[in-house]
């Protein structure tokens, strides 16, 4: 299972799939432009569930809301950069089986 | 191999402050201070906005009014309110433990213009049970349940449909229910502010205070709360003993204090400890603290875990038995119990464990069970 950052065209973005190959194409189709994970993380599926789950329960302030749903798109400003170092931080400190492979 | 439970550096849990729960001493808030919470919430201030736009007036005389209505004077449409439910009346409105008459609600009911009689759409038990009490001659200096006067809340109308409207609206979703949370919060605050001797509210305080000694707070769902760490919702976890809540907690802010509290914790925990004691064998340190290792480093805490028994139990009922076997909650601690022993764990466990649920492991997804393959 993977974790991706994906610098949007309007918002940073994040999320996980089984296949990055596949899950990149269909940005690409919706946004009618080239989509490319900047980073890639990879792992167990519980760990990298786990990842994006803390992101998405415990730090849902960071996330954009559209009415009542928090999207998988960061609304505080964030670069991907920024967000790599937070997700490292996570890893490392929740003992995460989770290696960046790009 | 069991995965050694790796150290997670603690925070103070910011619920030690935030707790809605804490206070020892009533707060007095001004009815002003909530009106203006309320024009402060973005989603009314579109509210009104919408109102002035399309110029809605809203008349005051169509507001409920309030009067005290002698019993005679109360109808029942039975095509309207539910059937009477004698045991409700009964055994929780009159229960002699229970019944305290400052308790009675108003009744709301609907009045027919012109005539003396008001269509009761909510409080026909109470109204029912008032009456039958004063029949009963429980009451000093009253015998004729008839000239017993209510204090009634009633719109004039004579439009059935709008009564009917209105009983739905009443029992449904005009009325914000009390949550299990709120309920439990009463109790508490009975307890530590009024100084309550009630024996549910001397209950409810203590198994509190349990939760808290360990950083375990209940919350109401939804709240501004709800998974930060240490806090749950599943508030039936409250239903359980004293010793048994503490262990749960205890273990949980042993290992997972940065996690908010998945509520498979309690299935798990309980049923270990339930087990465990009937066959009288002693749990260690060492064990629950293997078990967390487990729990961390395969799964990545409680709610993976869960969901990974649960894909596993889904799997395993379709390939053994052909069907969807119904879930078991128990399959949370038997599952992690096989999964210890599997994993070389030395700690005796109780043999009716180990027996149900086999080979459910084999059904774990394969990224999981390599996991297994690379620490054997």
């Amino acid at each position: 299972m993977y974790f991706y950052i994906l610098p949007g065209p309007f918002r940073l973005g994040f999320g996980i799939t089984s296949n990055p190959e596949n899950r990149a194409k269909s940005y690409t189709g919706a946004w009618g432009g080239e989509a490319e994970f900047k980073y890639l993380f990879e792992g167990p599926t519980p760990h990298v569930k786990r990842l994006e789950n803390i992101i998405k329960t415990m730090h849902r302030d960071m996330l954009w809301k559209l009415d009542d749903w928090h999207t998988e798109w960061l609304d505080n400003g964030w670069t991907a950069e920024q967000l790599l170092e937070f997700v490292k931080d996570l890893i490392a400190e929740r003992h995460l089986r989770v290696v960046q492979v790009k | 191999m069991i995965p050694v439970y790796e150290h997670v550096q603690r925070k103070p849990n910011v619920m030690r402050n935030r707790n809605p729960l804490k206070q020892s001493t009533s707060k007095i808030v001004k009815l002003a201070d909530r009106i203006a919470e309320l024009q402060g919430y973005k989603e009314w201030q579109k509210l009104i906005a919408e109102y002035q736009k399309k110029g809605v007036r809203l008349d005051p005389k169509l507001r409920p009014l309030i009067q005290n209505v002698k019993l005679k004077f109360l109808l029942i449409d039975e095509d309207i309110q539910r059937l009477l439910d004698a045991k409700h009346c009964a055994k929780d409105i009159a229960a002699i433990d229970r019944f305290d008459p400052r308790l009675l609600q108003v009744i709301y009911c609907i009045k027919i213009p012109g005539k003396n009689e008001y269509h009761a759409v909510d409080g026909q038990h109470t109204a029912t049970t008032l009456a039958a009490l004063v029949d009963a001659q429980l009451f000093d200096n009253e015998t004729d349940w008839r000239e017993v006067e209510v204090p009634v809340l009633y719109i004039e109308t004579d439009s059935k449909a709008f009564a009917r409207k209105a009983f739905a609206l009443i029992n449904g979703k005009g009325k914000k229910k009390i949550s299990p949370w709120y309920e439990h919060r009463c109790r508490v605050m009975a307890r530590r502010i009024d100084g309550s001797d009630e024996e549910e509210d001397i209950e409810a305080e203590e198994k509190q205070t349990i939760c808290e000694t360990y950083d375990c707070y209940p919350v109401d769902k939804p709240s501004a709360f709800q998974n930060l760490p240490g806090t749950f919702t599943h508030m039936e976890a409250l239903g359980m003993n004293r010793a048994t809540l503490e262990f749960c907690c205890k273990w949980h802010n042993q290992y997972f204090h940065y996690d908010p509290i998945n509520g498979s914790l309690w299935f798990m925990m309980s049923d270990i400890k339930k087990e465990f004691d009937a066959a009288h064998i002693k749990i260690t340190d060492k064990f629950l603290e293997e078990l967390a290792g487990i729990i961390q480093g395969y799964f990545a805490g409680l709610a993976q875990y869960h969901d990974a028994v649960h894909a596993a139990h889904l799997e395993w009922s379709r390939k053994k038995y052909k069907y969807e076997v119904p879930w078991q909650d128990k399959c949370i601690a038997y599952v992690l119990i096989q999964l210890y022993k599997k994993l070389g764990g030395e700690q005796e466990v109780p043999e009716i464990m180990l027996d149900e649920f086999k080979n459910i492991m084999d059904f774990f997804a394969q990224d999981i069970k390599d996991l297994f393959v690379e620490a054997a």
